[in-house]
């Protein structure tokens, strides 16, 4: 009995847990942006429009990278056309913090996206 | 002579081929229209993008607009352009006014600069006598603007034998029309530098 009970209850924390996407999962990366780790991520319903917040560490050499947000509201669909790439500078070791409000109040979710520019 | 026919044939065929690529001419190809851009330390296309996404993000969060239960209705005023570079600070108001209304939270009046079209068609529909009157836009029923936006974009450009640094300060208000009263203020700092 006491097996089975706590099988079930290791079954019912993974499937909790996986319903929640990790920072890896929320973050898309294109070129090459090894040396930026993403430290935080978090989100808050603020005037009624979505504001985002995450952490950024940069450990290695400083590259030139540019970062955006993706706005998601029902059935996963992107809520507008997709944002202007903003560059940021981060310096070796530095950790900075990117703010984003979404552009609509539809937008219930993100993704962050992060790309090297030369 | 075998060889000679044969040494001939094949320069030519390289010959041929040299002149092909070298009358190609230059490629054309269409590039991303949100990707950083850093052909120089001049103002520029993602300047433009963010200063332009900044203040409106900002803006949907103020009071004025985010607290209030209808859609305000706002203007465009003048951004004054007090750099030394030639920007078109139109674009960067109209790309703000884009933005808002596609968020569907600000309603927008015709500013100044249009006025001329919105009294022309005025005028075309009240005076002309063609346009049966029960369709008519009638005059002295336009909305006027409870806020204007205005602004100003200034610089500081340093230059030495190796080094451009130029910083960019974006400054934009919400103005209530009828108190006087500023009721939303942001800036936007832009810093580019170039190295020789």
């Amino acid at each position: 009995m006491k097996k089975y009970l706590l099988s079930l209850l290791a079954a019912l924390t993974l499937i909790a847990c996986s319903s929640t996407p990790s920072m890896k999962d929320m973050t898309l990366r294109t070129g090459d942006t090894d040396s930026i780790q993403i430290t935080d991520m978090r989100s808050l319903m603020r005037n009624g429009v979505l504001t985002a917040q995450v952490t950024i560490q940069n450990e290695s050499k400083s590259n030139l990278v540019a970062y955006r947000f993706k706005w998601i509201g029902k059935n996963g669909m992107t809520v507008t056309d997709e944002e202007a790439w903003k560059p940021v500078t981060v310096g070796k070791g530095q950790t900075t913090v990117i703010m984003g409000i979404a552009p609509t109040p539809d937008a219930s979710d993100f993704r962050f996206e992060l790309n090297q520019y030369k | 002579m075998k060889m000679h026919t044969k040494t001939i044939h094949i320069s030519s065929v390289a010959i041929f081929a040299a002149l092909l690529v070298a009358c190609s001419g230059p490629q054309v190809r269409y590039g991303d229209a949100k990707a950083v851009e850093t052909v120089n330390a001049n103002y520029g296309s993602t300047d433009l993008q963010m200063i332009a996404e900044a203040m409106t993000r900002s803006l949907l969060q103020s009071k004025a607009i985010s607290g209030s239960k209808d859609a305000p209705i706002v203007t465009l005023a003048d951004v004054k352009n007090k750099t030394s570079e030639y920007i078109d600070t139109r674009v960067i108001t109209d790309k703000i006014r884009t933005q808002l209304t596609k968020s569907g939270q600000v309603r927008f009046a015709v500013s100044v600069s249009e006025m001329q079209n919105q009294t022309d068609e005025l005028k075309r529909q009240n005076q002309s006598g063609l346009y049966k009157s029960n369709t008519i836009a009638k005059t002295g029923n336009m909305q006027g603007a409870q806020y204007r936006i205005e602004g100003s974009i200034a610089s500081i450009v340093k230059n030495t034998k190796d080094v451009k640094d130029v910083y960019y300060v974006f400054n934009l208000n919400l103005i209530n029309n009828e108190s006087g009263l500023l009721e939303w203020s942001d800036e936007k700092e832009i810093r580019k530098t170039a190295t020789r």
